[in-house]
């Protein structure tokens, strides 16, 4: 491999040369960054006390882009990489979750009404001095407002839920004819002010999260035609070329490698790192990949045996909790009865599986939410310990006999044999840490007479029929919110309440924690609320894993990584001091 | 080049005897197939492969998808505790253990027997063969026989839906079908048999068109004409008398087609649409490859499903060039 | 011939609709819809948004409906916006297709280097030990799953030996340009064009060994014999020029679809060919881009049957084609 990357290095350097000659030399600067021994000999002016980094392009290892860097239309996790890499936020997460000044700085203020409740959320976001965007034009109150616009357009059809929000004036630009949104305000060039109706502890992510877009380029178009609401033609004619106030300026998205090159402009300072480059690859050849220099810093799914392996490769690794955790769901209007419920939690038998496939990178947990949030109640007990003898109580506790047939036994109630069908998201292949705990299942409940049926299938069809609550029990894995609001998925009126679970106390807690700041209340409410739904049975927490991030030190400064990664700030968090070796 | 000589001088004697004794093309056909080492090579790996996997699971006492625990050395499976609780801090999943007596191929990662699964797989993988090549030719026959005999119009109207499967990609069409299924909750036992339906029934298309081209030629023949002038039945005239002629190149065809319905079967496992879990199949079992870990450390894992499969299709190629180059007539040698 | 040609391409027409009502159908019946692939992620999408993005999809409309309208627009030229790459779908197909194209001709002509005269050499000498081990490594080839090759292949040569890089397109860490930049991605498709070679080596090699074999019994191979020409001109002079004909035929129809992609190989090597993203499209239910990408290959698939019938009968001056 050495011995190749040499002679192609020589062939460039004559190319190279070549090219330059007949076309007129195109560039401001001979190329100068492809690559590793020639880039050693140059030195450019600097004063800083820092040494010169020998490196000047860092790999990045992705998987599967869509090539829509689009801050409105970006819809995967790998290419909203790219847009947050070039696009700067109006906030961004400290490392405990909690909201931080980004590009702007922010204001909350409550209006109360008279009888003591909260009437109105007022919002404002005062752009810090300096701010950009790549180009070198300043960022305004109008760009933000024009995002803002966008993202509220009765023609916008991309992800983001940003019209849901109970902004004052919403529903009359978002549904009617209206031509501004009356609760976002320009107060100054640099100022806007959001009113928003009531109180929603998680409005500030929608909107100081939103990654701000120049009017300039995202509201005209190279033809010169204009962004008019109703029309998403034009901003999306951007959507293969970003352009924002992040680190970094978007290069090229060519054969399957992003390019990004550092944004002198960028108002935190010009990144000490000059190109960053993302590769396409399949997930199996995440750690494969970084052994063949052909990517520096790579996150494969983390395993005992990934860990060995990329120890005896001898590269430096973090592991850093995931944001999210693995469950059991089960719904509640499919499987109406709960003690039917309790005995097929008795089934799960969950340890040996996640000792199995994760070793130390991940723990069992007792109760449905992130051990991250602060919200998870840490001195929480096992509920439903793995026991079939119980489990079969609670079938015939909810009306269930095991009755003879034709020589085998069948648990049956009414004639009907107990037939319950859990979905897997396993990509067809059960490559899935909850597999065997199915598989265990299914053994226990042909002994008991009844029938399991696995489903593994893809991710867009399982979650297709979760949304149409249609799986009896699946198996998949919540990706927490920074705010540990459950309104979404347990309250009976949530909208991802795939569950079904339908207990007014739960919805009473529930709302009592959405109306308040104060964290010790809501983290009593939640312990609440958790204990309850564990009685309902409508979930099994799983897992608490691990992410794992591996960088190539001999090219990566670990020095310059993040002090203190947590889930909400990781190795890209500081990425202007970002540096090579 | 010596044992060629060696068949020549066996062989003369014999086609003296040929003159005086008289010889069936039944005969004829079977000894040009004995000549073939390789086909009869093939037909001694499938024989293998058919008995390892029907019959083999009759010599375990293991199951499909029994898992195996371990505890401080001491190893127990779902099927029997041995007095062994299973949820114990300290019991683990006997994944990818090595080869050893208990488990002669080792265990895969959720510590299921390898060589149990790979007969269970073996079972599915050539049933789904035989299944799925049944179905193509049935289709087949009776469309191409149609076409060919009646002509016209009858033979327009099939010869354009020919055409038309014929343009119809394949794996975009199993992987739409197979979340159709998912979606309308196809229990689980259904549908591996849909799986072969759907496989069949976009594969008759190659069949229509050789049995229909070979029943027009056939037709215009002097004995097709004296079974119209006996008056036989259309159906009979096709079953009896134009369907034997064509079947040489119906069992190559067929041969031949049970090889390539065991790879598509594992590149839909590749795809996750294949065989369905816990069931095995030499194709869901043979993915594990793509997993480096797997790839570099339990050869064990991955190497054997994947011999069986080069095996198995291999064994069904050579049997279907040997029936082939044994039923030409043209071929004297 | 050309009156031939007329019909066929008009016939065609009809295929070409049966194809594409048929996957417009099924594209249509599969549950997982594009707007579902956006909103799974997000758990407070509301209802009310995702039915405003069914309708802004045109996803709500009946299968018929739905139907009628697409075929009406493609009959115009326009086969609609994919719905991933917000851009008309042929221009993605377009983009796509060369690479799969660059990736597929070079094994295309080694299959034809290797292919053809193994299937000679092993028809001359039927039975014999070269006979066996050629046809064996021959159909080895065709008897394993492309990904399985795939990724011995990685492993061997990649992973083990470092001759090759495991996946992609270009060295992602320099900026190679012109003539370097070819070779950078020369050097990557090797190892993706050894699966695609190997793959498909035994099938045209068998095919030109039966013809070879049929060819050497023919009467005026025995007459050539019995004029006492030598063996080497009977078997180059008279018969490989008539085996010929049928693998011309058969190569020429093969053609076309070197344009089609892999969908499997690409997707292991990374390599963004027109099967990658057509499998990306199928998974997130991109209609638009499936329909398109449907007809493009029976399209394909049409040009390498009417190919071939054109080539039989321009090689073989005994065919006429009506």
């Amino acid at each position: 491999m050495k011995k190749f990357a040499k002679k192609f290095l020589v062939l460039s350097v004559v190319s190279g040369l070549a090219a330059s000659t007949l076309v007129g030399c195109s560039q401001d600067k001979p190329q100068t960054d492809n690559g590793t021994s020639q880039a050693a000999g140059e030195k450019e002016s600097s004063g800083d006390t820092q040494k010169e980094s020998k490196y000047k392009t860092v790999v990045v290892a992705s998987l599967e882009m869509n090539g829509v860097f689009s801050p409105f239309f970006a819809t995967t996790a790998p290419d909203n990489d790219i847009v947050s890499m070039v696009h700067g936020a109006l906030i961004k997460t400290d490392r405990n979750a909690q909201p931080e000044a980004d590009l702007a700085d922010y204001k909350i203020e409550q209006v109360e009404a008279e009888d003591g409740s909260v009437s109105e959320t007022i919002y404002t976001f005062t752009l810090k001095d300096g701010v950009t965007f790549s180009d070198g034009t300043p960022v305004t109150a109008d760009d933000i407002i024009f995002s803002y616009k966008v993202l509220a357009d009765p023609a916008y059809d991309g992800p983001s839920t940003f019209s849901t929000l109970p902004v004052v004036g919403m529903e009359e630009y978002n549904k009617g004819d209206a031509t501004e949104i009356s609760g976002i305000e320009k107060v100054d060039d640099k100022t806007v002010k959001i009113t928003l109706k009531g109180i929603d502890p998680s409005a500030i992510w929608k909107l100081g999260g939103i990654e701000v877009a120049p009017k300039s380029y995202y509201g005209v178009d190279d033809a010169g035609k204009e962004y008019a609401k109703g029309d998403m033609s034009v901003p999306k004619s951007r959507n293969a070329a970003p352009m924002g106030a992040g680190a970094y300026k978007f290069g090229s998205f060519e054969n399957n490698v992003v390019t990004l090159n550092a944004n002198e402009n960028y108002y935190g300072g010009a990144p000490a790192t000059p190109t960053i480059k993302y590769q396409v690859t399949a997930e199996s050849n995440k750690l494969e990949g970084l052994k063949l220099e052909e990517f520096d810093i790579s996150d494969p799914s983390s395993s005992p045996d990934m860990v060995a392996d990329v120890e005896a490769a001898g590269f430096e690794y973090e592991l850093i909790d995931n944001l999210g955790y693995g469950y059991i769901g089960m719904n509640a209007e499919r499987i109406p009865d709960k003690n039917v419920r309790k005995g097929l939690m008795h089934l799960m038998n969950r340890r040996p599986a996640i000792e199995t496939y994760y070793g130390d990178l991940a723990t069992v947990i007792e109760r449905p939410m992130s051990t991250v949030s602060w919200a998870y109640p840490q001195d929480a007990t096992e509920y439903y310990g793995f026991d079939p003898a119980k489990a079969l109580e609670y079938f015939k506790a909810a009306g269930y006999e095991q009755v003879e047939k034709n020589g085998k036994v069948s648990l049956e109630k009414d004639g009907v044999q107990l037939r319950v069908e859990v979905g897997i998201p396993g990509g067809g292949t059960m490559e899935h840490p909850t597999a065997p705990v199915l598989t265990q299942m299914k053994t226990e409940m042909e002994k008991m007479g009844a029938v399991l049926e696995i489903a593994d299938t893809d991710g867009t069809v399982f979650f297709d029929r979760l949304e149409t609550g249609d799986w009896d029990m699946w198996v998949a894995a919540w990706q927490a919110t920074v705010d540990p609001d459950m309104y979404q998925t347990y309250h009976s009126q949530g909208p991802s309440n795939h569950y079904n679970v339908q207990n007014e106390e739960l919805d009473k807690l529930i709302v009592e924690a959405r109306q308040t700041n104060d964290i010790e209340v809501r983290k009593d409410c939640y312990s609440k609320a958790l204990d309850i739904i564990m009685d309902e049975a409508v979930e099994m927490p799983v897992y608490q894993r691990k992410n794992m991030y591996v960088f190539n030190q001999e090219i990566v400064d670990m020095e310059s990584l993040p002090e203190n990664m947590t889930p909400y700030y990781t190795y890209f968090a500081e990425v202007e001091t970002f540096r090579l070796k | 080049m010596a044992e060629e000589k060696v068949l020549q001088t066996n062989n003369q004697p014999e086609e003296v005897a040929n003159l005086e004794k008289i010889v069936t093309p039944g005969q004829l056909v079977m000894k040009r197939f004995l000549r073939n080492k390789l086909a009869i090579a093939g037909v001694v790996i499938l024989v293998c492969m058919f008995l390892f996997s029907f019959l083999g699971p009759l010599f375990t006492s293991y199951g499909e998808y029994t898992i195996f625990f371990v505890k401080d050395g001491v190893e127990f499976s779902s099927d029997d505790h041995k007095g062994m609780d299973p949820q114990e801090s300290g019991v683990k999943i006997n994944g990818k253990a090595k080869p050893s007596k208990a488990h002669l191929l080792g265990t895969d990662k959720d510590g299921r027997d390898i060589l149990v699964r790979l007969m269970y797989g073996g079972r599915i993988s050539l049933l789904i063969g035989f299944v799925v090549v049944g179905l193509q030719l049935a289709v087949g026959v009776i469309m191409g026989g149609i076409a060919g005999y009646y002509g016209g119009v009858i033979d327009n109207l099939i010869m354009r839906l020919v055409d038309i499967f014929y343009c119809i990609p394949t794996l975009p069409v199993m992987l739409i079908v197979s979340s159709i299924m998912v979606a309308y909750g196809v229990p689980q036992e259904y549908k591996i048999y849909i799986l072969m339906l759907i496989m069949g029934i976009l594969g008759w298309a190659g069949v229509a068109r050789l049995v229909r081209g070979q029943i027009l030629s056939l037709r215009e023949q002097e004995f097709m004409v004296a079974t119209e002038a006996i008056g036989l039945h259309p159906a009979k005239r096709i079953m009896k008398h134009l369907i034997p002629n064509v079947m040489p190149q119906l069992i190559v065809i067929a041969t031949m087609g049970m090889g390539s319905v065991i790879l598509a079967e594992a590149s839909y496992s590749y795809l996750g649409i294949g065989v369905p879990f816990p069931l095995a199949s030499w194709g869901n079992m043979v993915n594990t490859v793509t997993d480096p870990i797997i790839m570099r450390e339990y050869l064990n894992i991955w190497f054997p499903p994947g011999f069986c499969i080069l095996l198995t299709v291999l064994g069904f190629n050579f049997v279907g060039d040997g029936l082939r180059d044994a039923f030409d007539p043209k071929m004297k040698r | 011939m050309r009156q031939y040609i007329i019909r066929r391409l008009f016939i065609s027409i009809f295929i070409l609709l049966g194809v594409s009502a048929i996957i417009y159908g099924l594209l249509r019946t599969a549950p997982a819809d594009y707007v579902s692939t956006i909103t799974n992620g997000i758990p407070d999408a509301t209802p009310e948004m995702k039915a405003k993005l069914t309708e802004l999809y045109g996803l709500d409309k009946g299968i018929v409906e739905g139907y009628v309208d697409w075929l009406s627009s493609a009959l115009k030229g326009d086969l609609g916006q994919s719905f991933i790459y917000n851009k008309p779908a042929q221009d993605v197909i377009k983009d796509k297709m060369w690479v799969s194209f660059w990736m597929a001709l070079p094994s295309f002509i080694l299959q034809l280097l290797i292919a053809i005269p193994l299937g000679i050499i092993s028809a001359t000498k039927q039975y014999s030990i070269t006979d066996y081990t050629v046809t064996t490594i021959a159909l080895i080839g065709i008897s394993l799953p492309s990904f399985f090759f795939a990724a011995v292949l990685q492993r061997a040569f990649s992973m083990g030996l470092g001759w090759f890089p495991l996946q992609g397109m270009v060295t992602a860490r320099e900026d190679y340009v012109g003539f370097a930049h070819i070779m950078d991605m020369a050097w990557h498709f090797v190892l993706p064009i050894t699966v695609l070679t190997v793959l498909s080596i035994g099938g045209l090699m068998r095919y030109s060994r039966t013809n070879m074999l049929e060819v050497l019994n023919a009467d005026y191979i025995r007459t050539a014999r019995a004029k006492g020409l030598s063996e080497h001109k009977v078997i180059y002079k008279h018969a490989f020029r008539n085996t010929l004909i049928p693998i011309v035929t058969m190569v020429g129809g093969m053609i076309p679809g070197l344009f089609s992609g892999a969908m499997i190989t690409e997707g292991i090597f990374s390599i963004e060919g027109l099967g990658y993203i057509g499998l990306k499209a199928l998974r997130s239910g991109d209609i638009p881009f499936m329909m398109a990408f449907t007809m493009f290959l029976a399209i394909l698939t049409l040009l390498g049957t009417l190919l071939s019938d054109i080539l039989y009968a321009v090689v073989d001056p005994r065919v006429r084609l009506k």
